[in-house]
């Protein structure tokens, strides 16, 4: 057992822990209910200036970028987005907040680009765009029945593999990660796109290999009986929890997501969200997880064994209890 | 295995690695006596999805409404200041960005009858053109979101306008790609209810007051021998009015004869045309649209031909503007330097913690890279542009891999401190580690065949977890393994291979 380990503090406390979790989990859904969520720009309704070109500027296509850009610039005015198309007779559209006030900006675009450019060659136009659909109307429900089937689905496997108390804190820990990701994200009000599905099933992954590390800690502990037969269900738990390699896994996750979000601009959102589903999967396998099994394994009361014994175990379990009554006889 | 064995097969190893990396990923360049020829790595081939900008995006314009750049192109033909110059502005009026004919006839604006409630000198859209429109939009958004892009966009330009934005690649081998792209942008702005017809005839017994719906239940798709079909499901009735025609309908195929021809609106030309050998023995009619169809391409048809079923049609038209092409821009080359700074970091720090054993993680690192991103292009590519689901997933699994290398290290440096051999050690460890492994990735394949449930984006990041998992998976089970027992045989000094250290080493030197 590690020194000063920290799960030492949390284990016990599953009421607690529950707790936060729920309290997390309602506010984020009020927040969500009241607030909505904050969409990402391709959710939005939004102003658009359309900056129409002839094929000839295919070639020159970044010089106009880069007028267009420091026009807004000096207008004080930044994108939300860009689109450039390669097409001939092609078009840059930028994107606003659908409040905001462009008529100045625009004029002094048109002003740059006819010194920059001939101005019969390039037009320019604002837009007012208002969202209709991004997602069908089934995604995000079935989105979340997917999370729900392999909550049950991962709960069967390890309740099989392992124990009945493993399988049910991981079917727990499974949806306690999904809907803190979403909570979370409805709380920090991160913006939010069709990619906030992948997040939060990464984090329901991450949440699940985190818990099996623990499971196969305690399966493999429990082999020692001797050393386990004194120890309570936290104590177990304490030991088995494998701190450096859940958080081991955590930073290695963060770092790889911190790049991608670093270099690749429009990841950056996504990066946030993904690096909170990994925070959620954290809190969820190496806090709430630990503490409901410790809980769990006390009242189930579980001695370590297969949920269904076979053949070839029973006949272990017989020679064992043979070899051990012959030891009897022999004293 | 022997030493020299060992040595020569780590040699092939490594040149059939490095030039497999090659082909994957090398930076693509163009020949400095031939810029037209060059090298294009496997991964060039991805198409970004529509986050990382990459995708097809067009304008559904209704008939009568012009874009800004169209007025003012057209304008700048006339003579400044010539009567045709200012007949031409006079047609039109004014819709922030947009420009509406005011022409009747095109039902955009109020009768002359009602003119009284026009602002001065500005007319006013009617109520019909305004209902009309975003029933017509609410149809055409409900078509899109049944292809089942990953992502996609359907806006409204300034009141009036529709625009559609798709991802590049959408669920068809990569030579029908574009062109379906093309056909869902072009086929999904027809708006005309569904009609049949005998060669250019009327059909007899099909009342033209009735509704399609009495003859025909819906338009599904079927595959059989890699071959999409749109299968035509007719009711009762239909069976009995097509039962009596189908005889003489010609051959499908043959260039010139009569067919059972499907018309969405007014177009002369038929969207299907059915011989009588189309028609099966239980009188479903199942129609190859063409003879290597992508099932994704005969989609579009089945869900234009439902809606137009269903609907009944629409009294309004599009014209489709061309189809513009996103620029990925440099958001793919980021995405690769991204992706390259791991991967870096995934060879280099495994070295450092664990010696020569780190050589052995990062051949599985560059294993991974080669069979993930191979499939990538060459199994999901065909069907799937590159999401951000898609590049968590990759990352997700070249994690894994390298963690699980480090948890296998380690739990041989456990076995090796107990006082076993390396052999022993290393083959106990990895026996310990075994079901360990087994059983994470039986749980994360379970969940990533699940996400399949999820539609859109989520769909095609579940299809690209299983080919990272299970190569993340083989990496660690199996040719990890193999590589390390091959590095491990060809080694000299098996202790400086793990870093070990005895402790009676420790005690000899003192």
């Amino acid at each position: 057992m590690m020194k000063n380990n920290p799960v030492e503090k949390t284990v016990g406390k599953w009421k607690l822990w529950t707790a936060i979790v729920a309290v997390i989990m309602v506010v984020g859904i009020v927040i969500a209910a009241v607030f909505g969520f904050n969409t990402h720009v391709d959710l939005q309704s939004v102003k658009t200036v359309t900056v129409d070109y002839s094929d000839i500027y295919v070639e020159k296509v970044e010089d106009l970028e880069e007028t267009c850009e420091n026009s807004f610039d000096k207008s004080d005015v930044t994108p939300l987005k860009k689109t450039v198309s390669v097409k001939s007779n092609a078009e840059i559209i930028y994107y606003f907040d659908v409040d905001a006030d462009l008529t100045e900006a625009v004029e002094t675009l048109k002003e740059d680009i006819a010194t920059a450019t001939s101005s019969t060659l390039v037009k320019v136009s604002v837009h007012t765009e208002e969202f209709q659909q991004g997602l069908s109307e089934d995604y995000i429900l079935r989105a979340a029945i997917a999370v729900g089937v392999f909550a049950v689905a991962a709960f069967v496997y390890v309740a099989l593999r392992y124990k009945l108390s493993m399988g049910i804190t991981l079917a727990a820990s499974i949806l306690a990660a999904a809907g803190m990701t979403v909570a979370l994200v409805a709380i920090i009000r991160i913006p939010v796109a069709a990619s906030f599905a992948y997040a939060v099933a990464f984090a329901v992954l991450v949440t699940a290999v985190m818990s099996i590390m623990t499971f196969n800690r305690l399966r493999d502990n429990a082999k020692d009986k001797d050393k386990q037969k004194d120890m309570t269900a936290q104590e177990k738990t304490v030991a088995a929890v494998p701190t450096k390699q859940i958080l081991t896994l955590a930073v290695a996750l963060t770092l790889a997501v911190g790049v991608l979000g670093a270099i690749v601009a429009v990841a950056r959102w996504f990066a946030v969200t993904a690096f909170i589903g990994i925070v959620a999967s954290v809190a969820s396998a190496w806090i709430f997880a630990p503490a409901l099994f410790a809980l769990l394994d006390s009242v189930i009361k579980s001695s370590g064994k297969p949920l269904f014994k076979t053949k070839k175990k029973e006949k272990k379990v017989t020679e064992v209890v043979a070899a051990e009554s012959k030891e009897v006889d022999a004293e | 295995m022997g030493r020299k064995k060992s040595v020569v097969l780590m040699v092939l190893l490594t040149i059939v690695i490095v030039a497999l990396c090659a082909l994957t990923v090398f930076p693509a360049f163009t020949f400095p006596w031939d810029p037209i020829k060059g090298w294009q790595p496997a991964v060039a081939s991805l198409d970004a999805g529509t986050e990382l900008q990459g995708g097809y995006y067009t304008y559904y314009y209704p008939e009568g409404i012009i874009s800004s750049a169209e007025y003012e192109n057209d304008l700048e033909g006339f003579t400044e200041g010539s009567a045709e110059q200012t007949e031409y502005k006079n047609r039109f009026e004014r819709h922030k960005g947009l420009w509406l004919e005011k022409d009747r006839q095109f039902g955009i604006f109020e009768d002359e009858e009602n003119t009284a409630t026009e602002v001065e000198g500005i007319a006013n859209v009617s109520e019909s053109f305004k209902a009309e429109f975003a029933a017509v939009t609410e149809e055409i958004s409900s078509r899109f979101a049944k292809k089942g892009f990953s992502q996609y966009r359907v806006a409204v330009v300034d009141d009036y306008v529709l625009r559609i934005e798709t991802p590049a690649s959408a669920g068809v081998e990569m030579q029908f790609s574009y062109s379906n792209i093309l056909s869902s942008m072009d086929m999904f702005h027809q708006l005309g209810g569904l009609s049949l017809k005998k060669g250019t005839e009327e059909i007899d017994g099909i009342d033209d007051e009735a509704p399609m719906t009495d003859y025909i239940s819906g338009f599904s798709v079927e595959t059989e021998y890699d071959t999409a079909f749109l299968v035509v499901t007719l009711t009762d009735e239909g069976e009995t009015v097509l039962g009596d025609i189908k005889d003489s309908l010609s051959t499908s195929g043959t260039s010139s004869g009569t067919f059972l021809n499907f018309h969405v609106g007014d177009n002369t030309n038929a969207l299907l045309s059915v011989g009588k050998d189309n028609f099966m023995s239980d009188m479903r009619i199942k129609y190859p649209l063409l003879a290597d169809s992508g099932k994704a391409h005969v989609e579009t048809y089945a869900i234009l031909l439902n809606s137009a079923l269903e609907t009944g049609g629409f009294d309004f038209e599009f014209s489709v503007a061309t189809v513009y092409q996103m620029e990925e821009s440099d958001n793919m080359t980021f995405v690769f330097i991204a992706i390259g700074i791991v991967l870096l970091a995934c060879l280099i720090l495994p070295i450092i913690f664990f010696g020569k054993y780190g050589v052995t993680s990062a051949y599985t690192t560059l294993s991974y890279l080669i069979i993930a991103g191979l499939c990538f292009v060459f199994i999901s590519g065909s069907f799937f542009e590159i999401t951000l689901g898609s590049l968590l997933t990759f990352l997700f699994g070249l994690v894994l891999t390298n963690l699980v290398n480090a948890y296998v290290y380690t739990a041989i440096k456990k076995e090796f401190l107990s006082g076993k051999t390396v052999q022993s050690a290393v083959k106990k460890g990895y026996g310990k580690t075994l079901w360990h492994i087994i059983d994470t990735y039986a749980v994360l394949l379970i969940g990533a065949l699940l996400m399949l449930i999820g539609g859109g984006g989520l769909h095609v990041m579940a299809l690209q977890m299983l080919i990272c998992l299970v190569t993340a998976a083989f990496n660690n089970l199996l040719w990890g393994r193999g590589i390390n027992y091959v590095f491990l045989s060809a080694c000299k000094d098996k202790y400086k291979y793990f870093r070990f250290v005895r402790e009676d080493d420790d005690d000899d030197e003192e």
